[in-house]
């Protein structure tokens, strides 16, 4: 008995190894609010929203609003990251926290969450061709 | 020798457990397909995908909150919304229903969180809605809430 144990437990890792778990992903691109990115994209303009001002449609004309990004963002839109290929990944972490880092290129780690999401373990952002972590430090 | 019999044996025993239990899952369904732009209308209830994505139990305003690990979270659900976490609609009336993430303002939301609500609006993409009008299921029937 005392030589089945260990095996046992190995048996163990073994089976758990090819267990399902939620599959770990790194995706890296232009962090976004989404809500404006995704009507520009429906507009078929995703450039008028990829930045940080976006321009929206005002009494009957296209205007420049200045830091509409981080406005939304603070307001609680989710923000998303937007990879060279044009995917879009809604970031599911506070997007109030991510509000001064719209438009900046950002790498994001963590689970796959439904479809189009990243449960975000950590969030970095590109400052002086360095990586610096910003994850929202709350209920991570 | 004796041992190793039984240690394939238990293997044996242990793989053939994993094999069942995944030939009881629900065989997969031709699922329905949605392109970007389409009109959709989603119902279900309003639940904030950071603590729902970690355990489909935490359906509810109250539920564990991941940190400190386990502890209860009185109006979780609410707290995340206000703290900008994407909120969602689960469909279909059971936990494995269809996620559909709202592209809106989540905080506008918190105090509505485990309401059955109403979502009209446009796909963004498969599960990912910008909801155009909002309502909650109250007891006079559908109200406006966004």
């Amino acid at each position: 008995m005392k030589k089945l144990f260990p095996m046992f437990i190995v048996a163990l890792f073994a089976i758990a190894a090819t267990m399902e778990t939620a599959p770990k992903i790194t995706v890296e691109g232009t962090l976004v609010d989404t809500k404006c990115y995704g009507m520009a994209s429906a507009m078929g303009k995703p450039e008028m929203a990829i930045g940080n001002d976006h321009m929206v449609m005002k009494n009957g004309k296209m205007m420049k609003v200045p830091s509409c990004g981080t406005a939304c963002a603070s307001m609680g839109i989710p923000t998303g990251v937007v990879t060279e290929d044009g995917k879009t990944y809604i970031i599911i972490t506070s997007a109030t926290a991510l509000k001064d880092h719209v438009s900046q290129h950002v790498r994001v780690t963590g689970e796959k969450a439904f479809e189009g999401g990243i449960l975000a373990g950590k969030v970095e952002v590109k400052e002086n061709g360095k990586w610096k972590d910003v994850t929202p430090g709350a209920m991570m | 020798m004796k041992t190793y019999f039984l240690f394939s044996f238990l293997v044996v025993l242990l793989y053939a457990a994993s094999a069942c239990s995944s030939e009881d899952a629900p065989e997969a369904t031709a699922e329905k397909t949605y392109t970007p732009g389409d009109s959709l209308e989603v119902i279900g209830t309003l639940v904030d995908t950071n603590c729902f994505s970690r355990d489909r139990a935490n359906i509810g305003v109250d539920h564990p909150h991941p940190a400190p690990e386990g502890q209860m979270g009185p109006a979780c659900a609410r707290f995340c919304a206000r703290q900008g976490f994407p909120v969602a609609v689960l469909t279909g009336g059971d936990p494995d229903g269809k996620v559909w993430i709202l592209l809106t303002n989540g905080q506008v939301l918190a105090d509505y969180m485990a309401g059955t609500v109403r979502a009209r609006g446009l796909v963004r993409s498969d599960g990912i809605l910008i909801p155009e009008r909002i309502e909650l299921k109250t007891d006079d029937g559908w109200t406006f809430i966004l």
